[in-house]
């Protein structure tokens, strides 16, 4: 892929119990990629590598092209990132945690992150810490898509969440691609959420690549043996270790 | 940079703020009723106050980031682990130097309204500075533990090292001086010994800096 936003080259780190061994696929411009697998997979452990909040044993990730070591602050501005905890200053309101986020990112459109938060209806007179678990998912996916980012990253967004604010923050991902110059990776073991918005989708089981590849492609193989296949289906096949 | 260490002051703010009230409130009450008692009481309350304000500091900004998780926050954004680290040390030193200003001008006053002011250990305008140096080391060793492990590792450090801070000094007792002389001597500098700890301190602050700046930059975050 010419125009890969992501790119993931024979990544392994090892953890006491749990290797990560020779991850590698890409992500091209301008679509929605889901990362998927049942839990403990390393879908977090990848994430957490691009973000280079862990270090991989060895192997390379660029993000826009560039090493996400050597670059991690150019290639950090660029990116907007939602991670599995919504960690925020407890004590301090939403709108401090905006105010002061915005400083990083030369980006920052304000009337966009007023615009989200007034849709997402966050109180922004309220202590991050008194949000509920919905509301603190809307500021961080608030928070990572006011500077516009090229690439969004987000791990587990929906987990836990009720029906109603999933389909929110879905809509607002896929209103988020709009330019068709964005791009979005998120990982989940919550295969309806492919269905509604992914383009690619990467399987991962026991810190292993299963399969990445586009999601309609995967549902034709998959299609060929079982006809009625769902990229459920494909996901458990994968986990239980059949094709 | 700024922003992080305004962060942290910000955090810190209340810590400061009662510091300045317990003090200022029982000077206010020495100086209305004119109990030099009370005004000697305050102002050694400052004297306490001193050593204490740059690692309890650290400490409490430590603390909070390990409460909140967010030194995971930090590094997910574009802001680099050596500028997190500084900002820390940065803050902390601030908090300690505002409170040496607070201190010099109480002291100052102090000892002008009423001369008999401090006891035991009568304050200069230097007082604070000096004890809030001494303590500089064991503020930087509380946060090379914290963002080497976490804000547990901190506290031991902080426990550890202020014993160490009363008993290390007794080895460099001159031969024939009795406890009480000695430490009579420490805590009545001249001003060329106020400067010498002064710079030695915070050069060891900064090198403390150093290496808890490539420390961090290892560290994975959960």
């Amino acid at each position: 892929m010419d125009d890969a936003v992501l790119q993931l080259c024979k990544i392994s780190k090892a953890y006491p119990g749990f290797e990560l061994k020779d991850v590698s696929f890409e992500l091209p411009r301008g679509y929605i990629m889901g990362l998927v697998g049942p839990n403990g997979a390393g879908k977090t452990t990848i994430i957490r590598i691009m973000m280079n909040l862990a270090r991989a044993d060895s192997g390379q990730a660029a993000i826009f092209g560039l090493d996400n070591v050597a670059h991690e602050t150019e290639v950090k501005r660029r990116i907007g990132y939602v991670p599995e905890n919504h960690n925020f200053y407890d004590d301090m309101t939403a709108g401090w945690m905006a105010r002061f986020v915005r400083q990083y990112y030369p980006t920052w459109d304000q009337n966009y992150f007023d615009a989200l938060a007034a849709r997402f209806e966050i109180d922004l007179g309220k202590r991050a810490g008194a949000l509920s678990k919905g509301n603190r998912a809307k500021l961080s996916l608030a928070l990572a898509m006011a500077h516009r980012p090229e690439l969004l990253i987000l791990d587990e967004p929906t987990s836990g969440l009720d029906p109603v604010v999933r389909r929110e923050l879905l809509a607002e991902l896929l209103d988020f691609m709009g330019d068709g110059e964005r791009s979005v990776l998120f990982s989940t073991h919550i295969t309806s959420d492919l269905d509604r918005v992914a383009d690619y989708i990467t399987i991962i089981v026991d810190g292993r690549i299963h399969d990445s590849d586009e999601k309609d492609a995967l549902l034709e193989k998959a299609r060929k043996d079982e006809p009625t296949a769902s990229i459920e289906d494909i996901v458990i096949l994968a986990a239980r270790g059949e094709k | 940079m700024t922003n992080l260490i305004w962060k942290d002051l910000y955090v810190n703010r209340s810590m400061i703020f009662i510091a300045i009230g317990l003090f200022g409130g029982l000077f206010v009450f020495g100086a209305l009723t004119g109990s030099e008692e009370i005004a000697a009481y305050s102002l050694g309350i400052m004297n306490t106050f001193s050593p204490m304000m740059v690692p309890f500091c650290a400490l409490n900004s430590a603390a909070n980031e390990e409460k909140n998780r967010t030194l995971a926050l930090l590094r997910s954004m574009p802001i680099s682990p050596r500028t997190i680290v500084a900002s820390k040390f940065i803050s902390s030193l601030l908090a300690g130097i505002l409170w040496s200003v607070i201190n010099m001008v109480a002291a100052s006053w102090g000892t002008r309204l009423f001369p008999g002011a401090g006891g035991e250990f009568p304050p200069s305008s230097l007082t604070g500075l000096y004890m809030m140096a001494l303590t500089l080391p064991i503020a930087a060793v509380t946060l090379i533990a914290f963002f080497k492990w976490n804000s547990s590792a901190a506290r031991n450090a902080i426990m550890a090292l202020w014993v160490a801070l009363y008993v290390i000094p007794t080895a460099f007792r001159p031969a024939g001086m009795s406890m009480t002389e000695f430490y009579l001597k420490i805590m009545s500098p001249t001003p060329s010994m106020i400067s010498v700890v002064l710079v030695a301190c915070l050069g060891v602050y900064v090198v403390g800096m150093l290496v808890a700046q490539a420390v961090f930059a290892r560290r994975e975050l959960a």
